[in-house]
């Protein structure tokens, strides 16, 4: 029973809170004053680490905080709590907006955290991504509708493609717990493709990147925080239950997604370098460091034995990423060029993504190149991931010259100095925990000299001249979607006008009928007709009768 | 047998001779006669149906000498549901009558002589064993008839009378020049002896031409929509009941009782015919802005049912077009006296007038809709039961054409009844009309709904009328 | 355990609750306002009761049987197995519901002695539909409901209304003939036969397999046309002319679901899908149904009118309960039978949402849907759940059927209809989700005309129906693993069908 309610309480409270802020008055203060507290709730199952079961629930849902979620329970706890703070008084305008797509997102991340059966992982899915883009189009301009009706489209379309793998899951096995999923069912290749891109979307998988960029400008600086941080990584849990390593045929896929993850990982850098606004740039960023998530992943399909072992690593990478990468966001805000300290507090991150040595960034490089080489990757691999660091080094360093010019608020929130220091110290705390082997010193060297690379190609280059910069918009491809969308929207209309074509006007037939009947009846009336119709008649039947 | 042929001779003489006191009676005693001639002779159908139930037909000879020589009645299960009909339409049509032409008064006199002189007739048609009484049946109908459409006020109601007795004239000679061929080729004029009479084309033709004419058949139809039209209301009601019933009636038993194996070809252009009347009297009801013509040119669409019996000769064909003749009778006649109803209260019976009637005259409209369902086909009526039954005997013979036809003539009756039905009650009531008259008594009211009611009920329970039907087929088919 | 009478006369009294309904409603007259709303609200209380009490022995195994001879060898019969009573148990809850809706909503209109005694007999029909025991029985009560609606769509008597009750009867009444022809057809092959779960045509399918193919293509249009097959759909979006009431008991209960209960009963109960399949029928069935999902979909795009958009949206999800059926197997037929259920608690909150807001704020276009969300937050609230559930967002209803009928369809190995399923499922987003986003997101606009003044009572009683059905579209989905779930009761009777 208890069980049960820790289980169910980080679904349900936030969205019984959601549903206090309709109604005006001190529900609504309430809730508003609440909602930042609601992500603590998860750390109750993941303390608890037990399952419940109930049966009449959806499709018999069950709930429980296993190995595979706890790293993206932990990140959610600590950022979205963090961020929510942040919100609580930077937020002024359209609150119950903001506040009912933060709590019903969270509901819905914990209940894909939490869920241990496909339909119920399915639901907390698609309830966080329909929730996701009340917070994206928060500001209500041109640009954030426009953000907000890509971000869907390619939300809903990814979405409906893994609800068709997922479905060929459950037509051939049932909505079976996903714990046993790995053994239970052998899935055809195209299935397989169907769930790895429909969750790509949220991932920032190239090309399905698209709607990242245009997305954190527009949505509020916490937003942006969370969707960079924890909700992009929703993707990956999607991906680890539902084609999770050791399934039937999964290792095949391992090398072209590992093809996939360093194209991302370059493709974002290079895009990100071209841009000018701040946000934009971090996005490109969290695109490129989703790429490198994709490579772990796919280490852990080609390894699936190791796959256990490889997991709290990859741990690491996500709680790393996404508690700077929030950081980094919540830093957009607060003016971070006026004083020291909030230099201090930029630079944390910046150096921690980047990998430098020591950072909880070469935590998370270090665990990847574990994973790699468990994959029996070549080592070629490894040296184009130490070229990535170059390249998010290049990146980050664009973003710092940008971001300190930004304006903001007079003071450095607390929230966003717990977040820096949540994201120096807790992926420490989680290798300590998981007793991983952060090979201090053997990583030290490869860590600096991407580094050093980069700081040489800066200082070459004299801080990126504009010469050379094209100008690129936000969402690269995007535009040629808009386009082909445009072009397929004018054919359909034409072919509905084609064939709405309208009902003729009967009424002038109706009238010529009814003349045309009454001057026959006039006619056949007059008795000299009508003697004559009989006279032909019988004359006709008479002559029927002789002939047959 | 005794008893019984006292009750076959008072059907035809109790109208008779209470036609004949009407005239003779004085204006104030008058109404006794009225009421037993109208009253009395129903009641003897309730034992000879019984009879009828038991031994399929009872027969009645005059003088002891038996046909061919003699003159003789028949009634048989066909006839008793004829008889059914007309008593049933014509108690429903008394009250309207009575209250129109009430015999108090010195001028209703012809009038109430003209009716049950007309009730002679058509009991007198319906029994008849031999072609030239049958002759005498129909001529004493038709004169009564063309007498009681002129009763009405106005030009139109005279010239509809004459039309109507012109062509009836016409076709009562081609009927009788038929039987005086028969009569010279072979010397017996019996009906119901197959074989008996050989009957050349010529008066095969001749009299079937003739029937058709009393019995309206497209394109022989054209005195029908007048007379009808301006006829009185309970003068229209047995009319469209049993006048032209008995007509075709009587060409159902020549064809199948006397006509010795009239060729198939023959009969399959009867149902063309028949066909015909169908499709025109349906788009020619849907296009007219008078309510009675309506009315009146959805009889000549359901009389061309009638006519299908001649190619789908068969058991289930018979037991359906005699419960089609029951249904549609008891239907039609109530949708005349609903209407008649309707020109009292508006003072005319044009469409324009009809929206908003549903709140004046609810009953009126409620039996219009009520006959409607009959007129259709919709289950659970009466008019169903006769439809189903057509649809199988065209199945056993394998008559697509004919079943393609039957069903589609539901749809295009729907047509002109969904009209009249969304003119009364849907379309908003477009000006004041003044009520020209008194207001009909509600037994008028309750008469016309109560038809309307037996027409969907019996189809509820047809048992007893199918098999009564069943089992006097005349003598045809497989 | 109950008397054997019992049996004989619980279902044709279920029928005849509202047949006595209407007559006292007609004999009473306009005036007997009070009298007409207890004895609505009596008569539907009643017939809930009825048939709940017919559900549970019917659950424990009990059967009932009315047979009466209507013409030598036609039988009139009613009984009441497991699908009759889902199908009888949705329409009289939403009777309820839309009673309750229809008094508030009809407070000021004239004629509402007429509406209400049509109302009555249409649910009867719609009962009788339900509990139909034969092809017979089910034609009859089907040209009774053709009768009984036609008086509803012409109820406002305005030249748009007579013209849509035109479409409508000569669409449903051409559809009547060709269900009559059909009808006439197989009594003659196989002569009065009941409903039985798998079919009985079997024998005759070596000798007579043309002439049963050509009877089923007849069927399915005959039903077909209730059922909004495209093309046989177009007098659907005409009669949204109807008061919002008939667009929702129309749309939700009684003639579009008597299309798709009839198609359900031909398939399973007289061919069966065996032999559907084997004569090659199957296919066909799954393409037009597919066809009609996605046509209906993108017909709903072009609408800016709300109840015809709506309307579409109906056009394109009863056909889903009929691709559940063609396509077979335990899965997919218990999909395509919830939905039943389902789409039918769905649309009828969206039409009583819509018809709310047409009644109130003169709001019938969807761009006067804008900032709705700010003046009437309970309605706006239940459209939203509703719409939601069409697009088969989890945990409402519409996912609950959508996972059925996908897993289904992959189950009998037919990816292309799962492709169907999510394009329409895509399409049903492009169509709600801008709805939803002009009622809570949009500033509100001016209003066309003023905001008519009801009174407390009718407006409470109609937010109650609206609120109600989406409460119910949210917990039936929450709990659909519950026992006594529309699902589990669905699941077992797609048990008997498809082992």
């Amino acid at each position: 029973m208890s069980a049960l309610v820790i289980n169910l309480l980080p679904v349900l409270a936030p969205l019984i809170v959601a549903s206090l802020l309709a109604f005006r008055g001190r529900p609504r203060t309430f809730g508003i004053a609440a909602a930042p507290w609601m992500p603590l709730l998860l750390v109750g199952p993941l303390l608890l680490a037990s399952r419940a079961e109930m049966t009449i629930v959806l499709l018999n849902l069950r709930l429980g905080a296993d190995a595979v979620a706890s790293p993206l329970i932990v990140l959610c706890a600590v950022a979205w709590g963090l961020a929510g703070w942040f919100a609580a008084n930077r937020i002024h305008r359209d609150r119950i907006l903001f506040w009912s797509g933060w709590l019903v997102s969270l509901a819905g991340i914990s209940l894909a955290l939490l869920a241990q059966d496909i339909a119920g992982f399915y639901a907390g899915y698609a309830m966080l991504s329909l929730a996701s883009w009340l917070l994206i189009i928060h500001a209500r301009s041109q640009e954030a509708w426009r953000a907000g009706r890509i971000y869907l489209v390619l939300a809903l379309a990814g979405e409906m493609a893994a609800f068709a793998g997922l479905i060929a899951i459950v037509a051939a096995v049932g909505n079976i717990a996903l714990a046993e999923l790995a053994n239970a069912v052998q899935l055809e290749p195209a299935w397989r493709w169907l769930i790895l891109a429909g969750f790509a979307v949220k991932m920032g998988v190239v090309p399905l990147h698209v709607w990242l960029p245009l997305a954190h400008p527009v949505a509020p600086v916490p937003a942006s925080a969370i969707l960079s941080g924890v909700i992009v990584k929703a993707g990956l849990l999607g991906w680890l239950r539902l084609v999770p390593p050791g399934s039937e045929g999964a290792d095949a896929v391992g090398p072209i997604l590992l093809a996939l993850g360093i194209v991302t990982a370059f493709a974002g850098v290079l895009i990100g370098l071209t841009q000018r606004r701040v946000k934009v740039v971090l996005a490109y960023s969290t695109i490129s460091q989703m790429g490198l998530v994709l490579m772990a992943y796919s280490a852990m399909l080609m390894a699936p034995d190791r796959a256990a072992a490889l997991l709290p690593w990859l741990g690491v990478m996500v709680l790393h990423h996404g508690l700077n990468k929030a950081s980094l966001f919540l830093a957009c805000s607060c003016a971070p060029g006026r004083s020291r300290l909030r230099g201090l507090l930029v630079a944390i991150p910046v150096l921690a993504i980047s990998a430098a040595p020591l950072t909880t960034g070469m935590l998370a490089k270090t665990g990847l190149k574990t994973a790699l080489a468990e994959a029996g990757v070549a080592h070629g691999w490894t040296m184009a991931l130490s070229l990535t660091s170059t390249a998010t080094a290049l990146l980050l360093w664009h973003f710092w010259r940008l971001v300190r010019s930004e304006r903001g608020y007079k003071t450095a929130h607390p929230a966003w100095v717990a977040m820096v220091l949540a994201g120096l110290f807790v992926p420490w705390v989680w290798v300590l925990a998981h007793g991983l082997d952060p090979h201090l010193l053997s990583g030290l060297w490869p860590a600096t000299w991407p580094l050093g690379l980069a700081g040489a190609l800066v200082w070459l280059k004299g801080g990126l001249a504009p010469r050379w910069r094209p100008g690129l918009p936000a969402g690269d491809m995007v535009v040629w979607m808009e386009g082909a969308a445009r072009l397929a929207g004018k054919g359909l209309a034409r072919l509905a006008r084609a064939g709405a074509a309208p009902m003729p006007n009967l009424y002038p037939v109706h009238v010529r009928m009814t003349r045309t009947l009454l001057w026959m009846e006039r006619k056949i009336t007059a008795l000299p007709v009508a003697g004559l119709l009989i006279l032909g008649l019988g004359g006709l039947l008479w002559l029927v009768a002789r002939w047959s | 047998m005794k008893a019984y042929d006292t009750l076959m001779l008072a059907l035809v003489f109790i109208p008779l001779g209470t036609a004949l006191i009407a005239v003779m009676l004085p204006p104030t005693r008058r109404r006794w006669a009225v009421l037993l001639g109208g009253l009395a002779w129903p009641c003897v159908l309730v034992p000879l149906s019984l009879a009828i139930a038991r031994e399929q037909t009872l027969t009645l000879v005059f003088g002891g000498w038996s046909p061919p020589l003699g003159i003789g009645w028949r009634l048989d299960a066909l006839g008793l549901v004829v008889l059914w009909v007309h008593a049933l339409v014509g108690i429903a049509a008394l009250p309207g009558a009575w209250q129109r032409f009430e015999p108090e008064k010195p001028e209703s006199g012809p009038f109430w002589s003209l009716w049950l002189i007309l009730a002679t007739g058509v009991n007198l048609a319906t029994l008849a064993a031999d072609l030239f009484n049958l002759y005498v049946a129909l001529e004493l109908t038709t004169l009564a008839a063309v007498a009681l459409i002129a009763t009405d006020d106005g030009i139109a109601a005279l010239s509809a009378a004459m039309r109507y007795l012109l062509l009836a004239v016409l076709g009562s000679l081609m009927y009788v020049l038929g039987v005086g061929l028969v009569y010279a080729q072979t010397g017996s004029l019996a009906m119901h002896q197959p074989g008996v009479v050989e009957l050349n084309n010529v008066a095969l033709v001749l009299m079937l031409t003739g029937l058709m004419v009393k019995a309206a058949i497209f394109p022989l139809h054209v005195w029908l929509p007048h007379a009808y039209s301006n006829a009185p209301g309970p003068v229209a009601a047995i009319m469209s009941a049993v006048v032209g019933k008995v007509a075709l009636v009587a060409l159902w038993r020549i064809w199948f009782e006397t006509a010795v194996d009239p060729p198939m070809l023959l009969a399959n252009l009867l149902g063309l015919i028949g066909a015909g009347a169908i499709v025109y009297g349906a788009v020619a009801a849907y296009l007219q802005p008078r309510l009675k013509m309506v009315i009146a040119y959805s009889s000549i669409s359901q009389f061309g049912f009638l006519l299908l019996l001649l190619p789908l000769a068969c058991q289930q064909a018979f037991q359906g077009a005699g419960f089609h003749l029951l249904a549609h009778g008891l239907a039609k006649a109530s949708m005349f006296l609903a209407a008649a109803n309707i020109v009292t209260v508006l003072g005319s019976d044009s469409i324009r007038h009809l929206p908003g009637l549903d709140k004046r005259m609810p009953l009126e409209a409620f039996t219009l809709a009520l006959a409607g369902i009959t007129l259709i086909g919709l289950p659970p009526s009466g008019g169903f039961t006769g439809k189903w039954m057509l649809l199988s005997a065209a199945w056993e013979v394998q008559g697509w054409f004919w079943m393609v036809l039957i069903v589609l003539s539901g749809l295009m009756s729907a047509a002109y009844i969904f009209r009249i039905l969304a003119l009364t009650c849907f379309h908003p009531a477009r000006r004041a009309v003044h009520h020209l008259h008194a207001r009909p008594p509600k037994i008028t009211s309750f008469a016309a709904l109560l038809l309307a009611l037996l027409a969907v009920v019996i189809g509820l329970y047809p048992h007893p009328v199918l098999d009564l039907l069943g089992s006097g087929v005349p003598g045809a088919g497989p | 355990m109950i008397a054997p009478w019992t049996t004989q006369i619980l279902p044709p009294a279920v029928v005849l609750v509202s047949t006595l309904a209407a007559i006292v409603i007609f004999v009473a007259g306009e005036q007997r306002q009070r009298l007409r709303i207890w004895v609505n609200l009596a008569a539907a209380m009643l017939k809930l009761v009825l048939v709940v009490w017919i559900g549970l022995e019917v659950l424990a195994g009990e059967e009932f049987l009315f047979r009466f001879e209507l013409l030598p060898g036609l039988e009139l019969i009613l009984h009441a197995d497991a699908l009759s009573i889902l199908f009888a148990s949705l329409s009289a809850v939403l009777w309820l519901v839309t009673t309750v809706y229809a008094i508030a909503y009809l407070e000021h209109s004239p004629n509402r002695a007429r509406f209400f005694g049509f109302f009555s007999l249409c649910v009867s029909a719609t009962m009788g539909i339900a509990m139909a025991g034969n092809l017979l029985t089910l034609f009859i009560f089907y040209e009774l409901l053709t009768l009984t609606t036609w008086p509803l769509v012409v109820h406002n008597g305005t030249p748009e209304a007579l013209a849509a009750g035109r479409s409508y009867l000569r669409y449903t009444l051409t559809g009547g003939v060709v269900l009559l022809t059909a009808l006439a057809w197989l009594y003659g092959l196989a002569g009065n036969a009941v409903f039985t779960p798998g079919g009985f045509l079997a024998p005759l399918a070596g000798e007579h397999g043309a002439e049963l193919r050509l009877i089923f293509i007849l069927l399915i249009a005959g039903f077909g046309v209730k059922a909004g097959l495209v093309p046989l759909h177009g007098w659907l979006p005409k009669a949204m002319v109807a008061p919002a009431p008939v667009s929702a008991l129309l749309h939700a209960v009684a003639v579009v679901k008597a299309g798709a209960f009839g198609i359900i009963r031909t398939v399973e109960d007289v061919y069966g899908l065996d032999l559907v399949a084997q004569l090659g029928m199957r296919l066909p069935l799954i393409a037009v149904a597919c066809w009609t999902i996605i046509i209906g979909s993108l017909l709903a795009l072009r609408e800016h009118h709300l109840k015809r958009r709506l309307a579409y949206s109906t056009v394109s999800q009863v056909s889903y309960i009929v691709l559940g059926i063609a396509v077979g197997g335990l899965l997919a037929t218990s999909g395509g039978m919830v939905h039943l259920v389902h789409q039918g608690l769905m649309k009828i909150t969206l039409f009583f949402c819509a018809g709310i807001f047409g009644l109130l704020l003169g709001v019938s276009k969807i761009d006067q849907l804008d900032g709705l969300g700010r003046r009437m937050p309970w309605v706006s609230g239940a459209f939203t759940a509703a719409a939601l559930g069409m697009i088969g967002l989890p945990p409402l209803v519409g996912f609950i059927s959508k996972w059925y009928l996908a897993s289904g369809a992959l189950a009998a190995g037919m990816p292309l209809v799962l492709a169907v399923l999510i394009t329409s499922a895509l399409l049903n987003a492009a169509y709600f989700l801008p709805l939803i986003r002009r009622l809570w997101l949009n500033p509100p606009g001016t209003l066309a005309e003023a905001p008519i003044e009801i009174g407390r009572l009718p407006r409470l009683a109609l937010m109650f129906s609206a609120v109600a059905t989406a409460a119910l579209v949210v917990v039936l989905g929450v709990l659909a693993a519950h026992p006594l779930s529309p699902l589990n009761w669905v699941v077992k009777i797609a048990q008997g069908y498809a082992p």
